[in-house]
């Protein structure tokens, strides 16, 4: 509970954090809850193409006369299921590996490291094209699968090395010292250091994975959804004959803005994590709040402390 | 090198200790031996204090990593109460891990960043049995008190960075205290810290040292605060991996004979001003360490020693003993005698 | 014998010689949570062709009080009150460009860490060079590296290996050297050295110590040594000063100041600090912790740990006084027995 709310307060203290978390917290629950109450309406209705916004259409209408509210309100479910779903697989992946590598040392680290030295050092897109070519990704799973497989190599690295870094960390050799349990240097000690990174990590693969995941539904090699933003926007520049058609570009605009959005409060959000989980980092505003709140005793206290303390 | 005249019970006992690092010089060439610490004899008896001096590089601390347990030495014997470090029961591992403990000279690296007092001190309290559930925070409360952080209640939910450095230094002690511990290896333990507030850290473990019998092995590179925690106890000066001068602290600082310890002793900065500009100055050949990964031959000392001769840079000198100290030095005997001030001696 | 602004005016003019006059010096750090006040109306003189001890805890804002002068405060630091008078010219308001012909021409640094002032990928020698042609366009070549050459040898370098050097193939203690050399490379009238051994071995410092003094001779150079080591002072300084709390506790004669202490915190420093001579008596730590500079402090900012302490200590803020020729304290108890 204690953890909570402070994870809070500092999120509240910092002002990037907090708006990246805001709108990110809108999103969701336009993925959640959007589109039970905004009806999709996908017909034709060429009489009311290339509407600027109105009250009628708040974002306006795209090429054929559809409402682009509707359709980006529509379109966040799977943008951000792709998205988490992708980002969750690569973490799990990532850290599995770069954990197992870190903490068991000799021919199994050896092994991973080298995969890993692979995945670094070849492009990793054309790879996703030849395996949905090879796969056909049938549904989200599969393509969140195809998204996740071969991009977790930076994060296992980046594990493997803060873990073998961690444990030759003064407190980790205390615990040697001491005999405590090895599963209590690891679970207690040691993992609890990564898990800031993990978080923030996972917000921004979610980021790169919505990126790879419109690539790929650019290319056709995914599941085709309409309201889905890239094709919106595909759908959009097509139209627009990339812009030479004026009238298009503010339909080209609209998921493109929204892809910004999301894209920036994402990464907003896992700079405010990074510092939300980390008690050293989010101390200060604790401080601050007691300071204004009563500083006579606060000083009395630490003084008394302090006093007592150097003798 | 033990001291015939103590008869206390031993807890470490090194015996021809050697210690070499690999450094791995690619796939076709042999990996280049670094020799780390070189025929160490060290036995610490209970309730001794021993203070082991030198430069960095000297292998201080790398001495103090074996006698954890950190490091495995790669030559020579390590019996802990008479027991071989490689052979003992599980009792033994167990009275071994509880019996040694380690305070750091960082102590912010010392204390994981992301969990409490509470969590940091109790945890270990917790699974090695010396508290349980129910009487943890008392049993806390009262090591923290032993370490003079009162009121108790101000320290065990704070993180590491909300203390202040002598304070989490105070924390490592309490740490290494709840342990119930024999020996408290503290390597630099106050170089970190405010000159304000060293004297209380070493008043602290002295006081430990005398009230509970714990040994102390105080490592640093600091000869003021060596002779300050020793005291009575015995000083060992390292240089290169080598022992080259020991004895008890008083007749050794006195009464230096290796010409390493000399030109150490007449290094060190003296909080007097007229007195430390009578000191004599510094006569070594060289100001830099020889590389550890090519070692000089013969006495290890020679390439810096202005007293070397032939003799020196070929064979490694044996100890000896002279008075109360034992040294390693093939001129022990032609050295002149040590002066640390020009003109008239003002030494205590 | 408290003395008005004037009067202290007065016996600070007397003392001519001083190369450097911080007057009511203020830098504030403007920081997330609040502004820290790390020099607090700084009043010092540095004697001019002497060494002066500047000691403090970390924290006490020596560092910051050194990188005002030398106009190096960088954000979020402002200097926000007060002047510097450089041989007569305030620096503080000194504009940008005048600043880099100050900076290292007149006054220059050896900073603690010595290894992070070298550029890694360039030798010892296009170091200079550059160095010097920065300040001194259309030199010759061949001139500056005779005067690298020359400074190199002054450090007891082998200047024709360490010229061709890169830093990482130097020691700790080979590297500070090249630091010292590079700091005179335009003849400053003044170094300031901030802990410049305090990562060294004892050996290597010594050295280090020997050959500022010995440029000192030479030269009669104004060296300024900011360090938290006491001994280390009472070796080389021709002055101390004591700075607690960002404020100026004590300055004086190194010899006054190590015999007649008169504020309880200098007193209590000399005490804190083991020796290898003399009788072996129990040493006492300074109780308490340094103050926060984050809040307003009413009083001297040293009451809290100040064993002398009463009331007054905790309601005015004792002004600088001074006590016998260049020796000020600023303490209301100043000369009384600390028990």
């Amino acid at each position: 509970m204690e953890a909570i709310k402070s994870f809070f307060t500092t999120m509240y203290h910092n002002k990037q954090a907090f708006i990246g978390m805001l709108i990110l917290f809108f999103f969701l629950l336009q993925a959640v809850i959007g589109p039970l109450i905004v009806p999709l309406n996908m017909g034709t209705d060429f009489l009311n193409r290339y509407q600027g916004p109105s009250l009628q259409h708040p974002l306006g209408t795209d090429y054929v006369g559809n409402d682009l509210f509707q359709q980006i309100v529509h379109g966040t479910r799977s943008v951000l299921f792709i998205g988490l779903l992708a980002s969750l697989f690569t973490v799990i992946l990532g850290f599995a590996l770069g954990a197992l590598a870190g903490f068991a040392g000799g021919i199994v680290d050896k092994i991973i490291s080298m995969v890993i030295q692979i995945l670094i050092s070849v492009p990793i897109f054309p790879i996703q094209l030849i395996i949905a070519v090879i796969f056909p990704v049938r549904n989200v799973l599969m393509l969140a699968v195809v998204l996740a497989v071969l991009s977790w190599a930076w994060l296992a690295r980046n594990v493997r090395a803060t873990i073998l870094s961690l444990k030759e960390r003064e407190f980790v050799l205390v615990c040697r010292i001491m005999g405590l349990p090895k599963r209590h240097i690891i679970f207690k000690e040691i993992l609890p250091n990564v898990m800031s990174y993990l978080a923030s990590t996972f917000v921004l693969n979610t980021n790169s994975a919505i990126a790879t995941s419109v690539g790929l539904m650019l290319l056709g090699m995914a599941p085709y959804e309409p309201t889905h933003w890239s094709i919106m926007l595909n759908n959009a520049a097509a139209q627009a004959n990339s812009g030479m058609n004026t009238a298009g570009i503010f339909n080209m605009m609209v998921p493109t803005a929204a892809f910004v959005l999301l894209q920036m409060s994402l990464i907003f959000f896992a700079n405010g994590l990074d510092e939300a989980l980390n008690p050293r980092l989010r101390a200060s505003y604790k401080v601050r709040k007691k300071k204004n709140q009563n500083t006579a005793v606060g000083m009395n206290q630490e003084g008394g402390v302090s006093h007592a303390n150097g003798q | 090198m033990s001291d015939p005249g103590n008869s206390r019970d031993p807890i470490v006992t090194l015996h021809d200790l050697e210690m070499n690092f690999y450094k791995s010089r690619g796939l076709l060439k042999r990996p280049l031996a670094m020799n780390a610490l070189h025929h160490i004899n060290l036995t610490i008896h209970k309730g001794e204090i021993i203070v082991v001096v030198g430069e960095s590089g000297c292998g201080k601390t790398t001495l103090a990593n074996v006698i954890a347990g950190l490091l495995k030495p790669t030559g020579g014997t390590y019996e802990f109460k008479g027991h071989e470090i490689r052979s003992m029961s599980r009792e033994q591992k167990n009275d071994y891990h509880n019996s040694i403990q380690m305070i750091q000279q960082d102590s912010y690296a010392a204390l994981n960043p992301m969990r409490t007092m509470i969590k940091s001190l109790g945890d270990p309290m917790l699974l090695k049995k010396f508290a349980d559930k129910s009487n943890l925070y008392e049993k806390v409360r009262e090591i923290l008190g032993t370490v003079d952080l009162t009121p108790a209640d101000n320290f065990i939910n704070k993180y590491p960075h909300q203390l202040s450095g002598g304070q989490r230094q105070r924390i490592l002690i309490a740490r290494a205290l709840s342990m119930n511990p024999e020996l408290i290896l503290a390597d630099e333990p106050v170089s970190m810290i405010d000159v304000s507030l060293r004297v209380s850290i070493l008043n602290l473990l002295a006081r430990l040292n005398q009230e509970r019998n714990i040994a102390v092995l105080y490592i640093t590179h600091d000869l003021a605060t060596a002779r300050y925690v020793g005291k009575s106890g015995r000083i060992v000066v390292m240089y290169l991996g080598q022992v080259v001068e020991t004895g008890n602290v008083q007749g050794v600082l006195a009464n230096p004979r290796h010409p390493y310890l000399q030109a150490l002793l007449s290094a060190v900065p003296i909080p007097d001003p007229s007195l430390s500009r009578k000191r004599k100055k510094l006569t070594l050949t060289g100001a830099d360490l020889p590389s550890i990964s090519n070692m000089p031959s013969g006495c290890r000392f020679h390439t810096r020693c202005r007293y070397c001769k032939e003799i020196c840079k070929e064979e490694p000198p044996k100890p000896v003993s002279r008075g109360s100290s034992m040294v390693a030095c093939h001129r022990v005997d032609e050295l002149p005698e040590f002066e640390l001030f020009t003109g008239e001696k003002k030494h205590a | 014998m408290p003395m008005d602004n004037n009067a202290l005016a007065q016996t600070q003019s007397e003392e001519p010689d001083s190369i450097v006059q911080i007057r009511d010096l203020c830098v504030d750090f403007f920081l997330p949570n609040g502004v820290l006040r790390a020099v607090n109306h700084v009043n010092l003189d540095l004697p001019a062709g002497k060494i002066t001890g500047l000691v403090g805890e970390s924290g006490s804002g020596k560092t910051t009080l050194t990188s005002a002068v030398l106009r190096t405060v960088s954000n979020p630091g402002k200097i926000t009150n007060g002047e510097i008078l450089f041989e007569g010219k305030d620096i503080v308001s000194l504009p940008e460009k005048e600043v880099r012909q100050y900076k290292w021409r007149d006054a220059s640094m050896v900073f603690q860490a010595a290894q992070n002032s070298l550029n890694p990928s360039m030798t010892i020698q296009e170091q200079f060079i550059e160095t010097y042609l920065a300040h001194k366009k259309d030199t010759p070549t061949k001139q500056i590296i005779a005067q690298a050459d020359k400074l190199l040898r002054a450090v007891r370098l082998d200047s024709e290996r360490i010229l061709k050097s890169y830093p990482h193939e130097m020691s700790g203690g080979m590297k500070q050297r090249v630091m010292i050399a590079f700091a005179q490379l335009l003849e400053p009238k003044i170094l300031f050295l901030d802990e410049p051994t305090t990562a060294l071995d004892v050996i290597t410092q010594d050295y280090i110590f020997q050959i500022l003094d010995a440029l000192h001779e030479a030269k009669q150079m104004t060296m300024v040594l900011s360090t938290h080591d006491i001994a280390v002072v009472a070796n080389i300084c021709d002055y101390m000063a004591v700075m607690y709390g960002g404020k100026i506790m004590e300055m004086g004669d190194i010899y006054e100041m190590f015999e007649q202490p008169k504020h309880p915190y200098t007193r209590m420093l000399i005490n804190a600090v083991p020796s290898l001579i003399g009788e072996m008596k129990e040493r006492t730590a300074i109780p308490g912790t340094p103050p926060d500079l984050m809040k307003e402090i009413k009083g001297c900012v040293f009451a809290d740990r100040c064993p002398l302490c009463y009331e007054k200590c905790r309601q005015c803020e004792p002004e600088t006084r001074t006590v016998s020729k260049g020796h000020t304290v600023a303490c209301h108890r100043a000369g009384k027995e600390v028990r």
